[in-house]
């Protein structure tokens, strides 16, 4: 089993207050640090975002390059939907994730264009669905395997 | 009857007692809060204490902390506006 702790964000000061938020608040973000891998390529640690609300691990592009990958399009294609309306063209390959002692093949997708914080995603697909992920946000802690 | 009394009254305190954290939260935001809304990666020391280097690409900010003799940074993305909250 590995532990992480949570990552904190404090919305900015400079950030001009809302309606609904007219308080400053803080994010706390279940975000760990992984390696991809494929074949001898891997990534250095790479933060990146549990998300139990998607349905697959989906990563940047920029670390596509990294894995050797030289065009995501040469991946099969799925349309994945994204909240709110529209959906983004994701391109899969076999790739490995490697959570500090914990290695987990995974058909991951590889979408053009960057994320906040994170360079990724980890869903369902060969994540949540091969691994127990207990997230334990109170507790400041990540639990997996 | 007075015992049974105080047992619920701290049964009821205990139930709503907020779990204490086992791991303090890693704050990013002194790290990162500097490279707001710029689009570049962020080598992060293995303890959080510090920013090693940036870069435009993950492998810019990669070799350039590997310049700095870091070799096995952390990887972030700079934060941006979407950290507002996203779904």
């Amino acid at each position: 089993m590995e532990l992480f702790p949570y990552k904190q964000y404090n919305i900015p000061a400079d950030t001009p207050p809302e309606n609904a938020f007219p308080v400053r608040y803080t994010l706390y973000l279940p975000i760990i640090e992984i390696r991809l891998r494929k074949n001898s390529n891997a990534t250095k640690d790479t933060a990146v975002l549990i998300d139990s609300g998607a349905t697959h691990c989906i990563f940047s592009d920029k670390l596509a390059t990294i894995l050797g990958i030289g065009n995501i399009t040469n991946g099969l294609l799925k349309k994945i939907n994204t909240a709110g309306s529209g959906s983004v063209d994701a391109y899969f390959f076999d790739i490995y994730l490697e959570i500090k002692n914990i290695t987990v093949s995974c058909y991951a997708g590889f979408i053009k264009g960057s994320f906040p914080l994170a360079s990724g995603v980890l869903g369902g697909y060969d994540f949540l669905n091969s691994l127990r992920v207990a997230l334990n946000s109170p507790a400041g802690e990540i639990e997996i395997g | 009857m007075l015992c049974r009394k105080i047992i619920k009254l701290f049964a009821e305190i205990f139930k709503h007692k907020k779990e204490e954290p086992k791991m303090e939260p890693i704050d990013l935001t002194s790290l990162l809060q500097e490279y707001y809304n710029q689009d570049i990666h962020i080598a992060v020391a293995q303890d959080y204490s510090r920013v090693i280097a940036t870069g435009i690409t993950y492998e810019e900010a990669v070799e350039n902390s590997i310049k700095q003799g870091y070799e096995n940074p952390i990887i972030y993305r700079a934060p941006d506006d979407r950290l507002k909250g996203w779904i």
